[in-house]
């Protein structure tokens, strides 16, 4: 089972990450930004390589 | 109200056993207590409205541990290694940079980024495939046979995926510069006639390869059935007629068949060939056959472990070889038995009989079998000998050995 009191960078970084797509993509609701195909894609990747990173990272240690 | 609040406390994990794909509807399901198919038709919907709904599920088996607390099994999927997790993610985030710098116009065409992209991405990995090559290799205590037979199959995937990439990175790249289009005109009838023949040869050649294998393993079959026809002939049959010939001498009979015994449980255990003196055990089993042969009593043998025939272990089976004859001249004609252990630390032997038994203190000092076969040749070679024997209680020579 895993430690629910021990520190998990992973888990940290895949929730800054996901609150990041979640902000801006609340922002493109508002039309405070305009948050075009061409833009969303980039960032779904880069979000799923920063939480794949992290865990990888995390894992090494 | 209690099934819910049990529901509630228990963590949120996706449930693998009720999984359709990934488990994440039938775990979320089992924390809320509702149907995973009402879950399901949810994701589908959102996923058929815009596509969120495909990206919801890939981040919930991400980020949703397995039942076991483990990571999720996605994570998992490259190889369970953390070196793929890592690879993944850079590969994912320069693949985000680059659509990027594609959409700001900060771009030198797709001819060109996209293999080389492609070329980088294979290269990576042959480069760590022949990196991992040159590194020591573990010796076979520390890594079991499966493990590596499993690294193995890692690397040559690795290299063939490595392979593959920048491969599929230069025709990519021939292909954008039309390099490729005289090329397509000798390549695809070659290739429509390469596949043809392949499907209509294939099956020949599978009845060809199943034919050969069958042919072999009756081969196999039938040697080793030949091989067994000329063990029996050369040792039971014969033994066979010859105690036909001495069924008058019941006890040449025994010892006949006794002797046979040994030879066929020796051969059936697939171990040394009977008769064969190169270890300890071993010539101990040929000391006690030849003592039984000798003088008619059976000798039954028991030896765990073994060591090395050296010249303190020849002395230790001449002196039990000593023993078991006073054993079998004057055990009463009961059965001797011999225990022999060969550990760490030395080598023990211990040849019992149930004679009359004798007072070891009594021996006329002219009878130089037990007190030079036996104890001065052990003490000659840094063992020792004890004779435990009452009279009425039976014998047992103890003999030790310990390791230089």
């Amino acid at each position: 089972m895993m430690d629910r009191d021990k520190f998990d960078p992973a888990s940290l970084v895949a929730g800054l990450a996901i609150c990041a797509l979640g902000v801006l993509l609340m922002l493109d609701q508002v039309d405070a930004i305009d948050l075009r195909f061409n833009y969303l894609w980039p960032a779904l990747l880069a979000t799923i390589g920063a939480i794949l990173l992290a865990v990888g990272l995390a894992g090494r240690r | 109200m209690a099934g819910m609040s049990a529901a509630a406390r228990s963590p949120l994990r996706r449930d693998r056993e009720g999984a359709v794909v990934g488990g994440v509807c039938a775990g979320l399901g089992r924390r809320l207590g509702i149907d995973p198919i009402v879950l399901r038709l949810v994701f589908i919907a959102a996923t058929a409205a815009g596509g969120v709904g495909f990206v919801a599920y890939g981040l919930a088996w991400v980020l949703i541990p397995g039942e076991d607390g483990t990571r999720s099994g996605v994570l998992r999927v490259p190889g369970s290694r953390d070196t793929w997790s890592v690879a993944t993610g850079m590969g994912l985030l320069t693949l985000a940079a680059l659509l990027l710098f594609r959409e700001w116009g900060l771009w030198i065409g797709d001819a060109l980024v996209w293999p080389a992209v492609l070329a980088a991405g294979g290269g990576a990995l042959i480069w760590r495939q022949s990196a991992g090559a040159a590194a020591p290799a573990p010796t076979p205590e520390q890594r079991s046979e499966r493990d590596r037979r499993r690294a193995e199959g890692d690397t040559l995937g690795r290299a063939a995926l490595g392979v593959a990439l920048v491969v599929g990175a230069a025709l990519l790249f021939l292909y954008f510069n039309d390099a490729l289009r005289p090329a397509r005109d000798i390549l695809l009838p070659v290739v429509v006639v390469l596949v043809a023949g392949t499907l209509i040869l294939a099956p020949w050649w599978i009845r060809l390869v199943r034919g050969l294998a069958d042919e072999r393993a009756e081969r196999v079959r039938s040697q080793e059935r030949a091989e067994l026809a000329a063990h029996l002939h050369d040792s039971v049959l014969q033994t066979l007629a010859l105690m036909q010939r001495q069924a008058d001498n019941p006890r040449e009979v025994a010892g006949l068949a006794r002797r046979q015994e040994r030879e066929l449980r020796a051969w059936l255990n697939g171990g040394r060939p009977f008769g064969d003196r190169s270890t300890f055990a071993a010539a101990l089993e040929l000391a006690a056959a030849e003592a039984e042969d000798a003088h008619g009593v059976a000798v039954d043998v028991v030896a765990v472990g073994d060591r090395p025939l050296d010249d303190d272990a020849e002395a230790l089976v001449a002196a039990a070889r000593e023993a078991i004859v006073n054993a079998s001249k004057f055990g009463g004609g009961e059965a001797v038995s011999v225990y022999a252990e060969a550990g760490e630390d030395g080598v023990e032997v211990f040849v019992r009989d149930r004679g009359p038994g004798f007072d070891p203190a009594a021996i006329p000092a002219d009878r130089r079998g037990v007190r030079e076969s036996i104890v001065g040749r052990m003490e000659r070679h840094g063992g020792e000998a004890t004779i435990n024997s009452v009279p009425g209680g039976g014998t047992e020579v103890e003999l030790r050995l310990r390791r230089a």
